[in-house]
């Protein structure tokens, strides 16, 4: 019935509509965010720095 | 209509449309590599073949994005119906741009190797914990498999042999498609050094799709939960005055639990047919008589309003509602007839009081 096929269109975009969202900004988060590898550690004076 | 099976069911229309329509794929795709090329230099200089990769893929993106607009924007407006006609077309060209978008990758960046290109889609990144890194290719194939599977069947052939709610519940898989191609863009392209427009550009289309989608599902639902008769005795459910409605043009009116019917005014009175085409379920009650002939505004499919079947030498039926007028007021027997029933159109009394034709 066509009004059964109305109704499952609705769930779908119901279901699959946050789901998008969610994943879209998953994705553009990961790609602002900075990656961890960038993270560089506080120099560490050396034995040769020292005065 | 379908009285065959034809490769294809050309007409002058349809040819004007599709030229239009490689006249704007071809334009796309020629100016996108015209402007990156001259755009992007030195450093930021691509490739030919990355260019038309991007290319290629933002022309079908921007297509699909659009295809899936116009059904609920039909929806909400009847302006945009005759975008319907054709949408067909406009999918299975939209697919050719994919898979060129698709093959082209595929080949460029799998194709070099000694494992087969599609093995090394699936397996050369195994990084599914990540989300910058995420193996982002494996998710455009799988859309390209839908698109593929969906473009296959875009025949009446199979509309009428799967069923049109089959082929109907078939063909949703496109919003599968649609977010994995979402995703595709967003774990692939977007992790790029890329300004954020293109990632505000993806999404507000997705907003808007996303949008569109859950108004007109929402408006539909709370339609079909209404129950737009009232009850007159014996079965016979008062659905409004002829006067509502204009010569050769219906009313569609939803009774609880049932189809929604279209209530046509025309040159021999009042008929009550189906509202859903039989071809796509269209709704019927949404045409209007055109030489004689309810005519779909889907896809033109015409049916003879006193007997719900189409013309000779067609064969689509559809179900017929026996009606009568009282005073002005019609009454429909929501029970329907079997398609194709011959029911007497109900004349109207007096043809001179409150005849807007």
């Amino acid at each position: 019935m066509i009004r059964a096929h109305r109704r499952r269109h609705l769930v779908v975009w119901l279901v699959l509509g946050p789901l998008i969202l969610i994943g879209l900004a998953l994705g553009l988060w990961a790609r602002l965010a900075p990656p961890v590898e960038s993270f560089t550690p506080p120099s560490v004076p050396s034995a040769e720095d020292a005065p | 209509m379908s009285i065959q099976y034809r490769a294809v069911q050309w007409n002058r229309h349809k040819r004007i449309y599709d030229l239009l329509l490689v006249a704007g794929v071809v334009l796309f795709i020629a100016v996108f590599m015209i402007v990156g090329l001259t755009r992007w230099q030195g450093t930021a200089a691509a490739h030919p073949v990355t260019l038309l990769m991007r290319a290629t893929s933002s022309c079908a993106i921007t297509m699909l994005s659009i295809i899936l607009m116009i059904g609920p924007a039909a929806r909400l407006s009847p302006r945009f119906s005759p975008l319907l006609y054709n949408r067909r077309h406009f999918g299975v060209t939209m697919f050719l741009v994919a898979l060129i978008h698709g093959a082209v990758a595929v080949f460029w960046y799998h194709g070099f190797g000694i494992v087969n290109p599609i093995v090394s889609v699936f397996t050369s990144n195994a990084r599914y914990d990540s989300l910058s890194g995420f193996p982002f290719q494996p998710l455009g194939v799988l859309a390209l498999a839908i698109l593929f599977v969906m473009a296959a069947t875009s025949h009446d052939f199979w509309l009428k042999n799967l069923t049109p709610t089959v082929w109907k519940t078939l063909h949703m898989l496109v919003y599968v498609a649609y977010a994995l191609i979402v995703m595709h863009v967003t774990l692939g392209f977007l992790q790029d050094d890329v300004s954020w427009v293109y990632g505000a550009l993806l999404g507000g289309t997705a907003v808007v799709i996303i949008t569109l989608h859950l108004v007109t599902g929402v408006r539909e639902w709370r339609r079909d939960s209404r129950d737009e008769g009232q009850a007159f005795g014996e079965g016979w459910i008062d659905v409004g005055s002829v006067d509502d409605i204009e010569l050769n043009h219906a009313k569609v009116v939803v009774l609880r639990g049932c189809e929604r019917i279209a209530v046509y005014r025309h040159a021999d009175g009042i008929s009550a047919i189906s509202n859903v085409c039989a071809h796509q379920n269209g709704p019927l009650g949404e045409g209007r008589i055109v030489d004689g002939c309810v005519t779909c505004p889907w896809h033109g499919y015409q049916y003879l309003v006193h007997n719900g079947q189409s013309p000779p030498p067609y064969t689509e039926k559809i179900p017929t509602y026996d009606v009568r007028v009282e005073g002005r007021r019609i009454l429909v027997n929501p029970e329907a007839n079997p398609p194709g029933t011959e029911v007497t159109p109900a004349s109207i009394p007096s043809e001179t009081s409150g005849d807007r034709a």
